[in-house]
């Protein structure tokens, strides 16, 4: 009799756990790749925990017209108070300059930053996912004298690579995977500390990363029956 | 006559000044266009190349290339070809005698850290690592029109995320890789339609194992119908500094 119930029940969990994929892949496949453009503003000198963030304009209709943010821990670097002095840390302390190359490259990561910087896409209706990244920035010595000048710093080019976290939710709940990036930034006054506008392009590889939780299932019945 | 001299005097002196502030406007004019010039750097210098790209190579080859077609974006780059060479000086090569392969495990201990953030458990891999001083990957680009780019890359990252957290890099995840990079234009190697020309890109896209016998390996950025990769590229002022250089012209009308 204990033996017949508890198969009853093993075949309950069973039947759902084989509808639960099947609604799961109704909704979006096992792996999925997005691409989408975006553009933003965002300010690293000026804003504490600064926030670089805009909109998806172009590409997957599962991120169009989503919101975007990319968020930087700025606690080990000087206060946004004296923006020279935090240009300066920043600059001095991780900027790696090229001389076969003319340039210099800045990676906000977790040794420039005190941890490595984080990003979300939130979507009004499909959902949101999030992650960490880093970011390499760029900037040309165009005059080749050594120097960073102002002119040189109007016009940089970024490229970054992210993790996506299995904490999504709605449509994307349960993916995780990786994502690659790359556009340029321009700043229009940088002697003042203007803001910075972003452009640029954005790939996500994904899968489904709720794996786990369905080879844990199987152990639970299998553990029923012995 | 000491009239007419003295008119001839002051004719003389009219004409050298007139000379002289002609030469002055210019040089203001000269100032002028080079400080809107410098002002209106990132707006007026570069023109945006767009391009797509799918290739293959493998970090077991010597040295480590990966090639292939620009396979779509902008109509002065695509069609044609392209690639990216890896500096493996000091690398050791595989010994097809041991189970282990040694070529790639010193590129995984050279090249890459491990984050074990939870939930964002993965491997970050910086070509070059930071403090070494070697030498940066190098790329070119070839346009089926005969037009020339190339340079090298001021950083190349590479991220592989550890799907199980298990802190063991298997061949599964190693096979699916994700890559970005900035790029610098030389004037070197620009050729065709670009033999003047240098400037600074960047790119990202997919890095995945084709085939594990060989280790061969799709370089892939965008796709026919997307084109991530950037390039930014100024016509001219490349040899030497556009500032020095417009200085110069100044400086010589007073000479």
């Amino acid at each position: 009799m204990i033996m017949k119930e508890k198969m009853i029940i093993g075949l309950f969990l069973l039947a759902g756990m084989i509808i639960a994929p099947a609604c799961a892949s109704a909704q979006l496949p096992e792996a999925l790749t997005v691409e989408f453009e975006f553009d933003g503003f965002g300010n690293a000198i000026l804003s504490s925990l600064p926030v670089y963030s805009g909109s998806i304009f172009e590409g997957d209709p599962l991120v169009l017209g989503a919101d975007w943010w990319i968020r930087i821990d700025d606690s080990s670097w000087p206060a946004p108070s004296n923006p020279q002095a935090r240009w300066d840390y920043l600059f001095n302390n991780f900027a790696t300059y090229n001389a076969g190359l003319h340039s210099w490259t800045i990676v906000f990561d977790e040794h420039s930053c005190a941890t490595k910087p984080v990003w979300e896409i939130d979507h009004a209706t499909n959902g949101m996912m999030g992650g960490t990244l880093i970011v390499a920035l760029t900037f040309m010595d165009s005059n080749k004298n050594g120097i960073l000048d102002l002119g040189e710093r109007m016009f940089a080019v970024y490229s970054g690579d992210l993790i996506v976290m299995k904490y999504g939710t709605g449509l994307f709940a349960g993916y995780c995977g990786l994502g690659t990036f790359d556009g340029s930034l321009h700043n229009a006054d940088p002697a003042n500390w203007a803001d910075d506008y972003v452009e640029g392009s954005c790939y996500l590889d994904l899968q489904n990363c709720e794996v786990g939780v369905r080879e844990a299932s199987w152990t639970a019945i299998k553990s029923m029956f012995k | 006559m000491r009239t007419q001299n003295s008119l001839d005097r002051h004719r003389f002196t009219q004409k050298k000044e007139g000379v002289l502030n002609r030469k002055l406007l210019l040089g203001i004019a000269l100032l002028g266009i080079l400080v809107f010039g410098v002002a209106n750097l990132s707006a007026q210098a570069y023109t945006t190349y767009r391009f797509a790209l799918n290739g293959t190579g493998s970090f077991m080859a010597h040295p480590p290339t990966f090639a292939g077609q620009i396979i779509g974006g902008s109509a002065k780059l695509y069609p044609g070809t392209f690639y990216f060479a890896f500096d493996d000086s000091g690398w050791p090569t595989d010994d097809p005698g041991t189970p282990q392969n040694e070529r790639l495990d010193y590129v995984i201990a050279h090249y890459f850290q491990y984050d074990s953030t939870a939930g964002a458990e993965s491997w970050w891999g910086y070509f070059q690592p930071s403090g070494y001083g070697e030498p940066m990957p190098k790329w070119r680009f070839y346009s089926a029109a005969g037009d020339t780019l190339g340079g090298g890359c001021s950083q190349v990252t590479i991220a592989i995320k550890d799907l199980n957290a298990n802190g063991i890099m298997e061949a599964s995840e190693y096979a699916t890789k994700v890559v970005s990079g900035n790029m610098i234009a030389y004037i070197d190697y620009g050729g065709g339609c670009f033999n003047n020309s240098c400037g600074i890109g960047t790119f990202s896209g997919t890095l995945k194992v084709v085939d594990a016998l060989t280790m061969q390996e799709e370089w892939a950025v965008g796709s026919a119908t997307s084109s991530p990769g950037r390039l930014y590229i100024q016509d001219g002022g490349c040899s030497v500094g556009v500032q020095t250089s417009s200085w110069g012209t100044i400086k010589s009308i007073y000479r």
